[in-house]
Formats: C-alpha cells, sequence, structure tokens
C-alpha cells in the first residue's frame, strides 16, 4: 500500500483500481511533461534538451536493447537517436505526442543498423553483457538460487527466440508486450497497419510460446523454429 | 495461451513471455546537454516549409502560362469534372502526405496506401474508361509526337514540385518515410495531371493513360524514393 498511505486498509478492493489509476495518472501527467519539455525544445529552448533526456533514456534503451540484445549495441543506436531527434526537432509539430515519435526514430536508428550490418554480412550481435540475460521473473530478493537460475535460462532462450524472428515480428511484439503500446500506437510507430501489427506479434508469441514450451518438456534450452515464418515479413 | 478476448490489451495477452532484459540493466539517466550540432527550430522549419510548398504550388502556373495558358480540352463539363476530381486528389494526397497526424508520427497507413496507389490507380482506370466527347478507343494511343510532349510537359510540372516538395519536408517523416515520400510524390505527379488537363486537347483514351498516366506513376515512384532517402528521421 506504499502508492496510496491515506486510503484506509479496509478498502482493500477499492484501493486497488485507484492505485491502478493513479499510476496511469502519474504516466499520463509525466507523459504531457514530456511533451511540454519537446514542444519548447522544438521552439529553440536548449535547456529542455535535459528533461527529454531524463524522461526517454530509459524508455528507449530497453526498447533498444530488446531489439538489439547488445547493451552496448543499444548504447550506441540511443546516442544516435537522441542526435537525430535533435536534428529533426524542429519538424515536430505542437501538441504532437512526443513518445511515439521518439519511438519512431529509435526504430529508424535500429533499421539503418540492421541493413549495414547485412551488407556488412554481420548476423545480431549476441549480448556479452550477462546481466542482460536475467528475466523479470524470479529476479526479487526473495528468488532462491535455483528460481534464479531457470529465470536466467528462460530469459536467455527468449533472448535467443526474439533475435532468431525477421525483424518486423520482433519489433511489433517488443512495442506491445514490453512497452505496453495500444496496437494503433504501435501501428503508427510502424508505419504499418494494426493489423498487420497485430499478425506480427501473434507470430512472434507462438515462436516464442512453442520455444518455452519445448523447453519445459526438454527441460532444455533449444529455440526451435522461431524464425520459421520470418523471411516473409521483413520491414 | 493464445490471446482470447479482443479487448484485452496485447501486453495482457503476451505476459506468459518474460522480459528478457533485467531491471538491473537500466542505469539512472545522466543531465545531458544539448547536442552542440546546429539544427534548425520549428519556426525555421516552418520558414523553410512556406518558401518551398509555396514554390511547389507556384511552379505548375508558371508551367501552364509559359505553354500559353488557355483552355484545349473537348467539352467544357468534361474538361471541369476532370479538373475538380484531380485539383481534389491532389489535395487530398498532399494532406495526407505533410500533416503529421494525433499522434505526430503521419497519417495511418492504410489512408497513405489509398493516396499513394488508390490515386495513381483511378487515374489510369478513368483515363482508359473515361473518354473526353467523340473520344478515341482507350487502345488508341494517338500520334507519338503528341504523347511525347504531354509526357515531357508531366515530368516538367511534377519533378520539380517533388524536389521543392521533398525538401521541405526533409527529416520530417518519423515513420511511414515510404508511403508519405510515395503519397507527396502522387499529389506531384497530379499536379502535372491538372495541367495537362487544361492543355491537352487529345480526344485519344490510352494517349490520356500513358503521356498524363505515367508522370503520375513517376513521381509517385520517386516520392516513395526520396521519402525514404530524405524524408525520413
Amino acid at each position: 500500500m506504499g502508492f496510496a498511505p491515506d486510503i484506509p486498509s479496509g478498502f482493500g478492493s477499492i484501493a486497488w483500481p485507484m492505485m491502478v489509476g493513479r499510476a496511469l495518472g502519474c504516466t499520463l501527467a509525466r507523459e504531457q511533461s514530456l511533451d511540454e519539455a519537446m514542444n519548447r525544445y522544438a521552439q529553440g529552448e536548449q535547456s529542455s534538451f535535459a528533461i527529454l533526456y531524463d524522461g526517454l533514456e530509459q524508455k528507449l534503451r530497453a526498447f533498444l536493447t530488446r531489439l538489439t540484445g547488445a547493451p552496448a549495441v543499444a548504447d550506441d543506436l540511443l546516442q544516435e537517436t537522441f542526435m537525430r531527434i535533435h536534428r529533426a526537432r524542429g519538424s515536430f509539430d505542437a501538441g504532437a505526442a512526443v513518445v511515439p515519435w521518439a519511438y519512431a526514430i529509435a526504430r529508424n536508428a535500429w533499421l539503418d543498423h540492421v541493413r549495414a550490418a547485412k551488407v556488412r554480412g554481420e548476423t545480431r550481435a549476441k549480448s556479452n553483457d550477462e546481466s542482460g540475460a536475467a528475466g523479470e521473473a524470479g529476479t526479487g530478493p526473495d528468488a532462491d538460487s535455483e528460481q534464479l537460475a531457470i529465470a536466467r535460462e528462460t530469459a536467455a532462450l527468449v533472448e535467443s527466440v526474439l533475435a532468431r524472428l525477421a525483424p518486423a515480428q520482433r519489433e511489433a511484439f517488443v512495442l506491445l508486450r514490453y512497452e505496453g503500446m495500444s496496437v494503433d500506437d504501435a501501428a503508427a510507430v510502424l508505419g504499418s497497419t494494426p493489423t498487420a501489427v497485430k499478425l506480427r506479434a501473434f507470430r512472434a508469441y507462438e515462436a516464442l510460446r512453442a520455444a518455452l514450451g519445448q523447453s519445459r518438456t526438454t527441460g532444455g534450452s533449444s529455440a526451435p523454429g522461431a524464425g520459421g515464418r520470418g523471411g516473409k515479413d521483413g520491414p | 495461451m493464445a490471446p482470447e478476448r479482443n479487448d484485452r490489451h496485447p501486453a495482457d495477452a503476451f505476459s506468459d513471455i518474460p522480459d528478457p532484459i533485467a531491471r538491473s540493466s537500466e542505469r539512472p539517466a545522466a543531465a545531458m546537454k544539448a547536442p552542440a550540432v546546429a539544427s534548425p527550430t520549428r519556426s525555421q522549419v516552418r520558414l523553410r516549409r512556406f518558401v518551398l510548398l509555396g514554390a511547389a504550388v507556384l511552379w505548375p502556373a508558371g508551367v501552364f502560362a509559359y505553354y500559353g495558358g488557355g483552355w484545349r480540352g473537348r467539352g467544357v463539363d468534361y474538361v471541369a469534372a476532370q479538373f475538380a476530381i484531380w485539383a481534389g486528389s491532389l489535395l487530398f494526397s498532399a494532406w495526407i502526405a505533410l500533416s503529421a497526424g494525433r499522434r505526430g508520427v503521419g497519417r495511418p497507413v492504410p489512408w497513405l496506401r489509398i493516396a499513394a496507389i488508390g490515386v495513381p490507380l483511378a487515374f489510369l482506370f478513368l483515363a482508359l474508361f473515361w473518354l473526353p466527347p467523340n473520344g478515341k478507343s482507350f487502345g488508341d494511343v494517338g500520334p507519338p509526337a503528341m504523347l511525347e510532349g504531354c509526357f515531357q510537359i508531366g515530368l516538367t510540372v511534377a519533378m520539380p514540385m517533388l524536389i521543392l516538395a521533398v525538401g521541405a519536408m526533409r527529416r520530417s517523416f518519423p515513420s511511414g518515410a515510404g508511403w508519405r515520400g510515395a503519397a507527396l510524390g502522387a499529389a506531384c505527379g497530379l499536379g502535372g495531371v491538372v495541367v495537362l488537363v487544361l492543355l491537352c486537347g487529345s480526344p485519344y483514351g490510352g494517349h490520356i493513360a500513358l503521356a498524363h498516366g505515367m508522370p503520375l506513376v513517376i513521381a509517385t515512384l520517386v516520392g516513395a524514393w526520396g521519402g525514404t532517402r530524405l524524408g525520413r528521421v
């Protein structure tokens, strides 16, 4: 009940929706303040960049890390994204939302990176940061070492399957599952239709489910057939 | 478990897939200053758009005047209807391509596809089946010299318009850049179509489809390329 200390303890069933509503309200207020900061930055107020960076950095870093699977590459792409935001700030419309705009730019930076890597004949960089392989499940202070090991293995499996998916499926799934975007916003960010986004995300989900299911039955961490349908949906 | 209800948020439906990113990898943001590289502010971008898009609007009028202006089409009703339809389509395509939409990342892709694919296809279809008064069979393209002349006028109108428009919208398309560029190209191609509706008196459906339609198709394709190369943020 740390969110709502002023709510009586006997009203738990009422308090939860209120807490969720308050958290959503905080997120909306934060995004509105970011929109205002971007608006001022577009008008030439240099100091607003710090507010923007503070508000967007973690989201974009997580997004890019999920797409690339390599924190070092994600760091480079994050810098590139903020540089692009800076160069294009004048084209940001008053009243627009900065979060989908910034995600779309981050995605462009990633796509350019993927294309450049393809030209150089490289494959997707493997994560060399072991801390990045631990999942959100079972990483709390109460998790024992076995749970932690299972969570790490599962997270590594998810990461390896994501890596083998077609970029279009991966980005759709990441935006919907991990970034919490609506289908319409994800479609706007990806420059695609809501139907196509749902289909791509569902294909990614099926591949991930199949890999996780097989891993549970065999007890291993193999990821079969993850990219089976991948080639069709390339960006 | 597969998603069962359409009203659920996708994140809920996919929640059984764990996040591969550890919370510990999220670092606190360091205080950052704006990059030292110069970048145009909104007022500078607006001025650039006003000048370049204004020139793009004036260009077809200049070409029309250069070729003598006036009216060479056949039948007032036919020419007026054609002019109204294609000028309206031009405005629609330009609006779809240029407006940033509710979220600031552009209009939905189905709308862009209507402007980029639907409008050129509609033109080609109508050119072949909606013939001018006393029009000739749509399989007949008429004299080759006339064909070449109209094709050149169409490109002369569309290409400079497109260059100006893409220059105005440089680094302005965060998503769907190819589609937005194609819609912009279609709008510029329709600029050529509108001028040719007034200038060309050819009764041949094949002539209209080829000599008037090809500049529209070419401008759409070049617009898609330009949007991806120059318009994309």
